[in-house]
This record gives structure tokens, sequence and C-alpha cells, in this order.
């Protein structure tokens, strides 16, 4: 059977590629909260994150016809541009003469702002957002309970604890975790295509 | 809005264990992967919503794309016979792809080992309500049938005929969408013809029959060749068919009246009478009358030869409509608005400022998007009627009225100053005045003021505006700069000396190296204001040094003499500073020679439609040609020997000249510029 074809086609090779209006917009839609809560976690405050963001999505698009997918992984490029967009910014605002700055960022500049340490938070935040994301369209395709059965699952209950509290049998709430746990996994494949493919 | 997101941590782990996962080891966690990959557990809550000669239609949940689609199956008192005709159907429509045929997107044998197909689920409305219900302008139903002939021009390029078009077989929706529908007739056109198979013989059993299904349901729009099985059809065919359209568009009636015995007898001898002569009291122009009786005509060669003709005449009639429409429509609308409401004087003059700015984002809309497809457009439409809407709720307060307008001149900067710096900044200030009238102190109205006095480098009156504008979002971002010049107190024909200017970029990159676009509107203004622009040179590199860290890190040479620019920097460059669309930097500077020492990664593509005559990129290691970008009078580009192979910058740099690829030779490297 064919499974639609065009979905295949990444987002970012739509947005590389061709002059996609939509894939624009979800490019930017899909990427713009994650930057900034990457912007969030490394102290940029809280005024300059929407404008940095914006400043990274546009550092993105522009670059994207110079990212080689042989050379590294999406993942690695993307939190190559964020770190560098960050690490510019700080550089400039530790250069104001006046202005004193109570956020963390100094530390950061001499800390945590190791590349190493960046792309890892990266890295790993990137894994969250997405398995985050799929749990979202998870929750959208299933009716009922599932969802919540594999939620209780999650935060370490049992099944017959969860059979208890739902009213459901044993085995239905094995076989309702199992089913959004398959279709979570395959949301996660499917996302990881869409984004990083 | 971006703040909403919240990792869920509970989840840490699963990304790398669903990616680490093969396609036997998903089979063997998910024992029922290949069963979800069938029809039966990917589509699912089917709801009838149409039903064919053929097949029936459902909307139904699509688990994999999740969205509603719409699911075709044959219908249940078809039996075998039918299964290779409907899939015809299906393939058919899918070797078709264009923008105004239904898309199908997914073929298959569900688990009964039935045959389906699924398409796009559009709206239910057809051409048919839209035309009975909505009572829409002849304009607009015009264009819709321009839309049609596309889809049916281009069917027919393609060697596919449709044969069964009727305003019912047509959606569009609210948004501009229109889509032909129901090819379920459809026949390629070299099947056509002596070599008839049992196919065609089942087409043909089944056209008679959706044939009178027709003619008792709903007045025919079929062609006379259509009434006589055994008679030929062409393109002529869907011509006959398109001009029956366009008789329903202008008189709100099928062309054929009566039982079904007398619409056959008059189908198949094109019996119809011209929509002026049977609609004498409605308005329908004569060159659309005489281009129905065209299309109608008894035989195929008397018809338009194709539809792209019958288009055409479409086109004419239109074109010479639009002229008129476009004095009408946007204003006289406002004027009805106006009289509709019967509101004072004085908020008449500001709500035809408001429409008027609606009227330029909207314009200004359509034109950054040019290759806007009919579907955008009508959201820009709709939008503006919206507005429109939205303005004469909020009428009633004056307060409104001066916000609408605070933020209708944000819009209008953020929309155009760019290109039109002086009358922008005009019409941004009578706005202000007139909000300002509506409600006297309105504290955004002031701090609109505020901000185009910083634009105009006025900061005496900037110092000046009441301190209520203290807590509105541009004193934070401005007054400093305004506060390190306070005696600037220039206008639109007092300028700052260039020296000045300059002076001012520096400084305020030092105060604050944030607001990068601020200062290119800062820039984009005076270039208009100032008359003499000779020298100019030092204030765009004072700019791009705000934009790249500094002097230290950009130098720009302009030798107005030889017409040389040269830039230099150890940074990563930008010379379009306002996303990725805007104007390039450099077109404040006269000049024809462009060289450029770039260490960093620059975008060539930031040099689009500059007057380049000669492009030096030897020295910038890292340029990046990107998107193709268009050089309209290069002859000549010095590049690195080895830095690109030729066909690539052929390909991605275009010039209407014919340009030459020069090698720079390894020796000039040094030997810099042309001073």
């Amino acid at each position: 059977m064919s499974s639609s074809d065009h979905t295949r086609y990444s987002l970012l090779q739509r947005a590389h590629d061709t002059d996609d209006e939509e894939a624009w917009k979800q490019f930017v839609l899909h990427y713009r909260r994650f930057i900034a809560f990457i912007l969030r976690q490394i102290g940029v405050r809280e005024n300059d994150v929407e404008d940095l963001t914006q400043q990274i999505l546009l550092n993105l698009t522009q670059k994207l016809s110079t990212y080689d997918r042989s050379r590294s992984s999406f993942r690695t490029w993307l939190g190559h541009v964020i770190r560098n967009a960050a690490k510019m910014h700080f550089r400039r605002q530790s250069s104001r003469p006046v202005e004193v700055y109570e956020t963390h960022s100094d530390f950061l500049i001499n800390g945590i702002l190791q590349e190493s340490d960046v792309d890892r938070l990266i890295s790993t935040e990137w894994e969250d957002y997405i398995a985050t994301q799929a749990l979202d369209r998870v929750r959208q395709t299933f009716k009922g309970k599932a969802v919540d059965v594999f939620e209780m699952g999650l935060e370490g209950l049992s099944a017959p604890e969860i059979a208890e509290q739902t009213g459901l049998t044993v085995p239905s709430v094995y076989k309702l975790r199992t089913r959004v746990k398959r279709k979570l996994f395959l949301e996660v494949r499917a996302l990881t295509e869409e984004l990083e493919g | 809005m971006s703040s909403d997101y919240q990792p869920d941590r509970r989840l840490k782990g699963i990304y790398s264990a669903a990616n680490a996962l093969g396609e036997v080891g998903l089979e063997s966690l998910c024992p029922s992967f290949v069963e979800l990959s069938e029809s039966d557990d990917r589509y699912r809550d089917d709801e009838e919503v149409g039903r064919g000669a053929l097949k029936q239609v459902f909307r139904t949940y699509d688990a994999h794309t999740h969205r509603w689609i719409a699911m075709a199956r044959l219908r249940e008192d078809r039996g075998e016979d039918f299964y290779d005709l409907f899939i015809h159907e299906a393939w058919l429509v899918s070797s078709l792809s264009h923008p105004n045929i239904i898309k199908v997107h997914d073929t298959g044998v569900d688990a009964e080992g039935r045959p389906f197909f699924t398409m796009d689920l559009k709206s239910n409305t057809t051409l048919a309500d839209l035309v009975e219900e909505s009572g829409a302008e002849l304009n607009t139903l015009l264009q819709v049938f321009e839309k049609i002939c596309d889809a049916v021009a281009y069917a027919h390029s393609r060697g596919v005929l449709h044969l069964d078009l009727k305003p019912d077989n047509v959606q569009t929706d609210a948004f501009g969408e229109v889509l032909v529908c129901d090819w379920g007739l459809a026949k390629a056109m070299d099947e056509m013809g002596e070599n008839e198979d049992e196919d065609s013989f089942l087409i043909r059993s089944l056209g008679g029959m959706t044939l009178l299904g027709q003619i008792k349901g709903s007045p025919g729009y079929m062609a006379p060749e259509q009434a006589d099985p055994d008679q030929p059809k062409g393109v002529g065919t869907d011509v006959y068919a398109l001009g029956c359209m366009l008789y329903f568009l202008l008189t709100g009636q099928a062309p054929y009246q009566g039982t079904a015995a007398k619409i056959l007898e008059d189908t198949a001898a094109s019996r119809v009478v011209s929509p002026r002569l049977k609609f004498p009291k409605r308005y329908i122009p004569a060159s659309l009358d005489a281009v129905v009786m065209k299309a109608m005509a008894l035989k195929p060669e008397d018809r338009y030869q194709s539809v792209t003709n019958l288009k055409a005449e479409i086109d004419k009639y239109l074109g010479g409509y639009a002229t008129r429409a476009e004095e009408s429509g946007f204003f006289k609308e406002a004027r009805l608005f106006i009289a509709r409401n019967r509101i004072p004087t004085l908020i008449t003059v500001s709500s035809f400022l408001v429409l008027s700015v609606m009227g330029v984002l909207f314009i200004q809309h359509l034109s950054r998007q040019k290759q806007a497809t009919e579907l955008e457009r009508g959201r820009a439409d709709q939008l503006d009627s919206e507005y429109a809407a939205y303005v004469e709720e909020t009428l009633d307060g004056h307060k409104e009225l001066a916000d609408t307008l605070a933020t209708s001149v944000r819009r209008l900067v953020e929309v155009s100053i760019l290109e039109r710096p002086i009358e922008t900044v005009d019409q941004c200030r009578k706005m202000v005045e007139v909000a300002l009238q509506q409600d006297p102190g309105n504290a955004d109205a002031y701090g609109e003021h505020f901000a185009l006095d910083c634009l105009v480098l006025d900061h005496r009156a900037a110092l000046q505006r009441p301190d209520s504008i203290k807590n509105r979002l541009q004193y934070p971002r401005f007054i400093r700069f305004v506060e390190a010049f306070p005696e600037f107190d220039f206008s639109r024909q007092k300028r700052p000396s260039i020296e000045a200017l300059t002076d001012y970029f520096k400084q305020a990159r030092i105060l604050n190296p944030e607001h990068v676009w601020h200062m290119e509107r800062v820039l984009a203004y005076d270039y208009a204001s100032r008359r003499d622009k000779r020298g100019y040179a030092p204030a765009v590199e004072a700019v791009l040094q705000y934009q790249h860290e500094g002097p230290d890190h950009l130098k720009l040479s302009h030798y107005a003499r030889t017409s040389v620019v040269s830039l230099w920097s150890d940074r990563d460059v930008r010379l379009i500073l306002s996303g990725w669309n805007g104007p390039c930097l450099l077109r404040f500077l006269p000049f024809r020679f462009l060289e450029l020492d770039i260490a960093g990664t620059f975008p060539l593509a930031d040099l689009a439609d500059l007057p380049i005559e000669s492009l030096d990129i030897s020295r910038s290691p890292q340029i990046e040609l990107g998107r193709s970008v268009s050089l309209p009078q290069l002859r000549r580009l010095i590049v690195q020997p080895g830095q690109f192979p030729e066909n690539e910058l052929r390909k991605k740099i275009q010039s209407n000249e014919p340009y030459e690829i020069v090698e720079a030779a390894p020796d000039a490297m040094n030997g810099y510029s042309a001073e």
C-alpha cells in the first residue's frame, strides 16, 4: 500500500528545495518553540528570547542550503547554529559598558557554554522535544482512557493499580498501554523523519 | 506564544528507543505493525457524504496523516465487473496534478477485498450552492469558472476528457478554492474510438445509466453527442458542458429544463434559447451571451476548438471589467459603509484612513507574494472584509478607534518603511493625529509619535512627548539613543550631516547593539529625504558595522570616481538586515564594481538585483551560492581557481548579459583595490 509519499519528503527538504510557503510556516512553527526553550535554558533573558529566536530562525533558513547531511546529523547542525548565535549574543552583552547583568550569563560564558555541554543539552532536549510532540499527537488520535492509562504507567503505576483506578480489566490495561506505546513509537519515528530527515 | 512548550520528562529515552529499532524490531515490538499499515486501522469513522452511480463517498479519519479525508468506495451493489472501472477512475485522477483538480492520495483494497481510494476532503459546497444560495457576484463566479477551465484544459493536455462537467461536480469554498471532482466518467482520449473493449462498454452502459439519473434528478449539462452513445466524444464535449455551466452562472438556471424526455430531445438538437433572450430582465453582458452560444453550438466543429480559447474570451471580458472594478470596489465599499452607519464626519475621515491603510497592507501582501495562489488571495480578501467588519463593530468607542489607528501605524511602518519611507512617515503622522483627535492623550498614539520622532531623528520632539509613553514598549527601546543625542531636531527638510549621522550609528551600537532594524529604518528615511546623497558610504558602513560587531570587524570603502565598492570583514556577513526578502543595504550607494573580502560566510543572494557589472568573490572563500541570484547587469565574475565549478556558478548567478568568469591570478591576491 502506498502510504502517501509526499509526507515522506521531509519538512527540511521542502523548506530548502522549494519556495514552499507552507513548508516555511511549518518549519518556523516547529523550530521556534524549541529554540526559544533552549535559549531560556541557557539563560538568555526573557526580553531577548523572542528577538534572538527570530534571528536564529533567519540564520537557519539562510544556512539551510549549506547544511550537508552527510557530514553531520541535523541535530548537531541545529545545535551548532543555536550555540553560535547564543555565544555571539552573550559576547555582545558582556561588552556593553553600563548595563549590569544579574542573570547567570557570565557563568554561562565561562562555564556551561563549553561547546560540548551546550551541544549535549541541545541534543537531549531535542529528543525530549520530539517525544513530547509525539505524545501530543498520540493524544489526538486515541479516544477514551487509552492515553491516561499509558501516562499512569509512565508515572510508575502498575497495571493492577491502573485497572483499579480506571475501572478497566488488567488485560485491557495491558492492551491499551501497548497500543499507545506502539503509536507513540511510530509517531516519534515519523516526527524524527519529518524534522531531521 | 513560544513559552507554551514544556518538555515531558517522563518520556526520557523514548526517542532513542523508537529510533533505534529496525523494521524487524519494530514489528516484534508491535506485532500489529503490518496490520496498522492496512486500511482497516488507518481509516476509521466513516460517514457517508455522497453517492454516485459507481461509488459512495465517506468522510473518514486518516490515522496516518491525522486528518479527515474523503474515502470513495465502490457502491455495495456494484459487483466485481466494476472493480477495474472504479480503480480506473482513481488512477486516472492520480495521473492529473493540478491545483483545481481533486487529489487522490491512496488507492487500495480493503479488508473485504473491495477497492477504495482516498481524496482531499473539501467543503461540501458546490458551484451550484454558490450560485443558488449565496448569490455571489458575476465577477467572482467568472473567476471560479476560469479555474474550472484551467483544470479541464490541463486534463485535455494530458489526454483526459471529463465528460460529466456540471455545477454539482465542482467544489468551491469560501476561500476561493475550486476543485473539479467526480471523474467517474472521464476517459483517456486514446481509449476512445474504434477499438472499444469491454471496459468502454461498461463505461457506456454506466454512462447511460448516470445520464438517465441526471435527467431525472437535475437538468442536463451534457453535449448533444452524449445523448447518443455511438457518437464520438472529444474536447468539444467538455467545451459544450462548460458552455452549459456558463449559462447557469449567468442565469441561475441550467440551459435545459422540463421533463427527462424533453431535456434529452432538446439536448440532442442543442435547442437552447440564448441567456439574454430568455432572461431579458437580467443583466447579462452581450459578450458573454455570445460566448455561451458559441460553446453550445450543435456541431463540435462550430464550438471553441479548445478550452483555452473559451477561457481567453472570459479573460477579455474580465480584463475590461477589472479596471472599472478597481476604481469602484474598495472605496465604494468604504463609502457605502460610512453612509450606512451615518458616522460623524470626523470619524469618517479616520475610517477612510484605516480602510486605506488596510488597502495598502492588502496590496503589499499581494505584491509580495507574486506567485500567491488564488487560495491565498481569497484569504487576504477575507481578512480584509473581516477587518472592515471589525472596524464597524468597534467604531462606537473613540478610544478603540484610536487604539486601532495606533496599531495600524505600527503595521504600516513594518510593512512599507523601507520601500516608501517618506510617504509612510507622513501617513503615519496623519493617522496618529486623527487618533489623538479621537482620544486626546491616548498613550499608544503618543508612543507611535515618539517612535516616529526617533525614526526621523527629531529627538527634541521625542523628549517633549508626555510621560504617559514611558510604559509603552517603544520607550525603553529608543530612549537611550534619544538621550545620547538630545540636540537632534531633524525633519524631512533638515537632515544631519553625514558625519553626524555616522556618529549616531556608531554611538548607538555601543549604547545598544540590538536594534539593527531600527538603524536600517533611520538610514532608509534619511537617504530618501536627503537631497545631496554624495559621500554616503560612511553612513552605510556604520550601519553595517552596527550589525557586524563594530569597526574592527567590517570595513566598507566606496570609490565614487571609479564606481568601486569593496567590503572587508572577518565575520559572517549579511547585507539584508530585515529578514530574507528585504532590500540590500548597498542599494544606497552608486557603484558598478564590487569586491568582497569576507572571511566568514556570505549569502550571495543578498546582492540580488543590484546593478553590479563586475563582481570579485575570489577573496571570499566561504561565499554561499544558495538560491540562485539575479545580477541583471553582470558582465564579469572573478573567482579563485577551483572555487566553484563553472556550471554551478552559471546556474546560480544569472545576468541579462553574457558574463565572463575570470580566475584571479594567484599573485594578484594581495594587490588590493583601486586606491
